[in-house]
């Protein structure tokens, strides 16, 4: 009976676990709280020049339950196999249907992905360009950055998730030395600067791109470097708009720049989001004023 | 012989055709706030919160059989003890003090008040939709108020939807339980609202031992719930 229990534990274990989503990462620090010295950072993009940009969609991916009669006669190995095929098939339809949320939200914001096609990721940067380094000179203790746009239905807010990560000393990326995701929300866009941002200049949308990743990398120097250590800020519940509904972020204020409060959440991730900043200070300043 | 058959055979028949036709009662449809309730300023208004009996843990559907349940009691076994060590009740009596906080907006002249005997043990009223299925009208003299507020909080912790043995999504944050007013004269509802929130954790679920997305999702139901009972009153 045991034996029974701990099978089926472990096939529906191995047949059923949550799908795989790149925009997402687990937090793993194995070098100490600040292995780092600001001028020893070197980071490198995973991706090509462009940009990634997607559009914002359902997470749920639960599908209906499907009443489903084992059939008995088949043995044990029978009803595991039966067992794991209904595994499989749930774990699929799961699958498929992210892969078509996604698929959806990304037409929607097409407007969007066209205005930004072209541009490079590297057009983004501010001072930080100075960290990074060429493709050739790219080794083991460069970090990889990833950054991935999202936008709304509606094309008037952009959420930048930045993942970050180290291999270890060999290059390998099974047990990595650091890796964390910092995320920036730009602030909700009214209907005179939703006009401008989708027009035909992209300049707007360029601008508040590399507002979101200069301040993502500033705090991804931070947490490298150790600034946000020691804090101990008691825990609290924010709400930021996002896609016009309130997402709720757990953790700890941890910096304010800005315009942005920085918090670090219940995953260790750092969430920065606006604060009461006119939304016209924050959106279309220079990025190179902060 | 045949006769008796016969009697025991429509007797069944009977028996599990009322059976299932009392499992099939309508549910109360929501209940929109009255707001011409609260202008008489001499209207009294009892307000009471009753908490779920359990600690926040995962609630298990759709796990039909008893080896199913087993099996999908033991996936969750580490959620749950996460749940129940990290989750208290601050979180819920937060929701509590705020339904209290929207109702003072509309009425100065309402208290916190303590029911002597549970709901569950009031008589049973038969009414038509619209009126609550418990007798609360004996309550109006003994709490000296007109209207009885009532937050219900049933479950909270996590949700996990299966299908027999399989997981068929991941634990999402999950609070349960019902909002509604009663005018102790009557006692037809003033409101009614179910509260069912279940949010679907953002990326992976199955970190242990803390469970960040998990227990982020949980919070979120709480702030969801929270929306929905400001536009509610």
């Amino acid at each position: 009976m045991r034996f029974l229990f701990l099978s089926v534990f472990f096939l529906i274990l191995g047949c059923n676990s949550t799908p795989n989503r790149d925009d997402y990462a687990k937090h793993v620090n194995t070098m100490g709280k600040a292995f780092h010295g600001e001028n020893k950072l070197a980071f490198s993009f995973t991706q090509s020049e462009g940009i990634d940009l997607r559009g914002i969609h359902n997470r749920d991916d639960s599908t209906s339950s499907t009443p489903i009669l084992y059939q008995g006669g088949a043995g044990l190995v029978g009803m595991f196999a039966q067992i794991g095929a209904h595994a499989a098939f749930i774990n699929s339809s799961r699958n498929a249907k992210l892969a078509e949320e996604q698929e959806r939200a990304d037409s929607k914001i097409s407007p969007l992905i066209n205005l930004i096609s072209g541009v490079s990721i590297f057009s983004l940067l501010d001072r930080t360009d100075s960290l990074f380094v060429k493709n050739n000179d790219v080794d083991n203790e460069t970090l990889r950055l990833k950054p991935i746009f999202f936008s709304n239905e509606k094309m008037n807010q952009v959420i930048l998730k930045l993942i970050a990560w180290l291999p270890d000393e060999r290059g390998r990326t099974k047990n990595l030395r650091y890796q964390n995701m910092i995320q920036v929300f730009s602030p909700i866009l009214s209907e005179d600067e939703h006009a401008l941002f989708i027009d035909k200049d992209n300049d707007d949308v360029k601008r508040m791109m590399a507002r979101q990743l200069n301040t993502a990398i500033h705090i991804l120097q931070g947490d490298l470097t150790g600034r946000y250590t020691g804090l101990n800020e008691p825990q609290n519940t924010f709400t930021i708009l996002r896609n016009n509904r309130s997402k709720v972020v757990r953790g700890s204020v941890v910096d304010n720049r800005c315009g942005f409060q920085v918090v670090q959440d219940l995953h260790s991730w750092y969430i920065a989001f606006p604060t009461e900043t006119p939304v016209q200070q924050v959106t279309l300043s220079s990025p190179e004023q902060c | 012989m045949l006769n008796f058959r016969h009697s025991v055979k429509c007797l069944f028949i009977v028996i599990t055709t009322l059976i299932l036709a009392a499992c099939g009662s309508t549910p109360q449809p929501l209940v929109e706030i009255e707001s011409n309730v609260f202008t008489k300023p001499e209207t009294s208004v009892g307000y009471v919160y009753i908490l779920p009996e359990e600690k926040a843990t995962t609630h298990i559907y759709g796990a039909s059989c008893l080896l199913c349940y087993g099996v999908a009691s033991s996936l969750t076994s580490k959620l749950d003890t996460h749940l129940e060590g990290t989750i208290d009740q601050q979180e819920l009596n937060n929701i509590s003090a705020l339904v209290l906080e929207e109702y003072s907006i509309r009425t100065s002249n309402i208290k916190e008040v303590t029911l002597a005997v549970p709901i569950s043990k009031l008589s049973k009223f038969k009414g038509e939709l619209g009126f609550a299925k418990k007798d609360f009208r004996a309550l109006k003299d003994s709490l000296g108020v007109d209207i009885l507020v009532v937050l219900e909080l049933h479950r909270h912790g996590a949700y996990r939807s299966f299908s027999s043995y399989v997981p068929n999504g991941d634990p999402q944050g999950y609070i349960a339980g019902l909002l509604y007013a009663v005018d102790l004269n009557s006692n037809a509802y003033i409101q009614y609202l179910e509260l069912d929130e279940k949010v679907q954790p953002e990326g992976e679920w199955d970190e242990p031992t803390t469970f960040p997305s998990v227990t982020t999702s949980y919070y979120q139901a709480v702030e969801n719930i929270k929306n929905r009972i400001r536009n509610a009153i």
